[in-house]
């Protein structure tokens, strides 16, 4: 019996069975929207990309490419779609923008010390590029692996390693920062 | 003194490969006993695998309520037939009349004619209901599809013709929640020899976990012993998500 994956039920979207796509955005509609949260700080703006690049999928079914790996392809998606919008945007809108995501930490006593280790962490994420925030999101949240990840970014395993180092110092600069301060 | 920080400077260097998994294994060892006189590595080492720790733990935000509207209309628009086709509502008004004017039509027919109009007017009805499945079933949204098949609910005998679209339908349907609507709607008829080994032979083909347990579930409830030998081949398939083997254990537990 053949196994349900990602790549056959993309399969079955390209050669018509569209209904199958929710499918795919019921599994990993909250990985995207993460996604776009980390790089748009802003939860609002993450809701209509997120829409968008499920459509955009159902656009573009017919480029999809029999046993390509789901993720990294829809994720190159992704990315199009937060360079479009990054390009539209005002930069004065970037500090509003953290604090409206920070809004969302639930305050419910016992849990307040890891929502406030988060909310730092999210601060300092938001401080990043784009391109290091999704490189520290795709590795060290999602835990996907670096070949996948040099797939999405077209580059090597061994590139991705040094960028992520890179990404991870950055951080680990901001966090202990705003940590102390 | 001046040698090990000498050591420690140059180690700093082969730290990126040290934290990222760029060194075998026993490099790494190697590595880590060589840092282990290097306070300054020790410290950017620990405070980098916190940050690591803090990272993989965190939960993400869950996607707000409502967030699903538009892609869900979009999905529903693109797969619309583009073609022309009635709706089911035209098709059951249809029906409607139909029968209304054939209960009139036999109402005023006399005497010997009105058993041949009563028989010509089940004839018609169900050859109508064939029909209007049949169309549901073909031509429509995976909701249009959905309501004809629920529309055979309401039939109180069982019609050789409407199980087979049923059965074709849970067989061929590309939308497994049209699947899962017909074999809900067969297993009302599973007095029904030919429903049941249908039910059962559909085991064999069907991919989805969710129709998988839904069948498993009818199966169960029926005491179908025929079921046996497609649930045993589920549990001992690895490749079968786990979900659904565990749900064809218990339906070998049931029925043996």
């Amino acid at each position: 019996m053949e196994f349900l994956t990602d790549e056959k039920i993309m399969m079955d979207v390209k050669l018509g069975d569209t209904n199958r796509l929710s499918m795919l955005y019921e599994k990993h509609k909250k990985r995207f929207y993460n996604y776009f949260v980390k790089l748009t700080n802003d939860t609002e703006v993450s809701q209509d990309l997120l829409q968008n690049l499920f459509v955009r999928i159902l656009k573009y079914k017919k480029s999809y490419q029999q046993q390509q790996p789901f993720l990294p392809w829809s994720y190159r998606i992704a990315r199009n779609l937060v360079y479009d919008w990054s390009k539209k945007r005002s930069p004065l809108n970037v500090v509003l923008e953290v604090e409206k995501v920070a809004d969302q930490v639930v305050d419910d006593g016992e849990a307040q010390q890891k929502a406030d280790r988060e909310e730092q962490l999210r601060k300092a994420i938001a401080r990043l590029p784009a391109e290091k925030s999704e490189l520290i999101f795709w590795t060290k949240i999602e835990g996907m692996k670096y070949e996948d990840v040099a797939n999405i970014k077209d580059t090597t395993v061994g590139a991705i390693k040094v960028q992520v180092h890179r990404a991870m110092a950055q951080l680990k600069t901001l966090y202990f920062e705003n940590n102390e301060a | 003194m001046k040698t090990m920080k000498h050591n420690c400077e140059t180690l700093k260097e082969r730290l990126s490969a040290y934290l990222e998994a760029g060194m075998s294994v026993e490099e790494a060892k190697e590595f880590g006993a060589l840092i282990a006189h290097c306070p300054e590595i020790l410290k950017e080492v620990e405070s980098y695998r916190m940050l690591e720790g803090l990272l993989s733990e965190e939960e993400g935000l869950p996607v707000p309520d409502g967030a699903d509207e538009f892609f869900y209309h979009q999905l529903e628009k693109e797969s619309r037939p583009k073609h022309f086709a009635l709706s089911w509502q035209q098709i059951a008004a249809a029906i409607a009349l139909l029968i209304i004017g054939g209960i009139i039509g036999a109402g005023i027919s006399s005497g010997d004619n009105q058993d041949a109009d009563i028989i010509s007017l089940k004839d018609d009805i169900r050859q109508m209901k064939q029909m209007l499945v049949s169309a549901m079933l073909e031509e429509h949204s995976a909701m249009d599809r959905i309501k004809a098949v629920s529309f055979t609910e309401e039939m109180v005998q069982p019609d050789i013709e409407v199980i087979n679209v049923l059965v074709k339908s849970l067989t061929s349907d590309k939308s497994p929640n049209v699947r899962i609507a017909a074999a809900n709607a067969l297993e009302k008829w599973n007095e029904v020899p030919v429903v049941r080994a249908e039910l059962v032979k559909a085991m064999e083909f069907q991919r989805d976990p969710i129709v998988q347990i839904t069948l498993i579930n009818i199966l169960i409830s029926m005491g179908e012993k025929g079921a046996v030998k497609p649930f045993r081949k589920l549990v001992e398939d690895e490749s079968v998500e786990e979900l659904v083997r565990k749900q064809a254990q218990i339906g070998l537990e049931v029925l043996i």
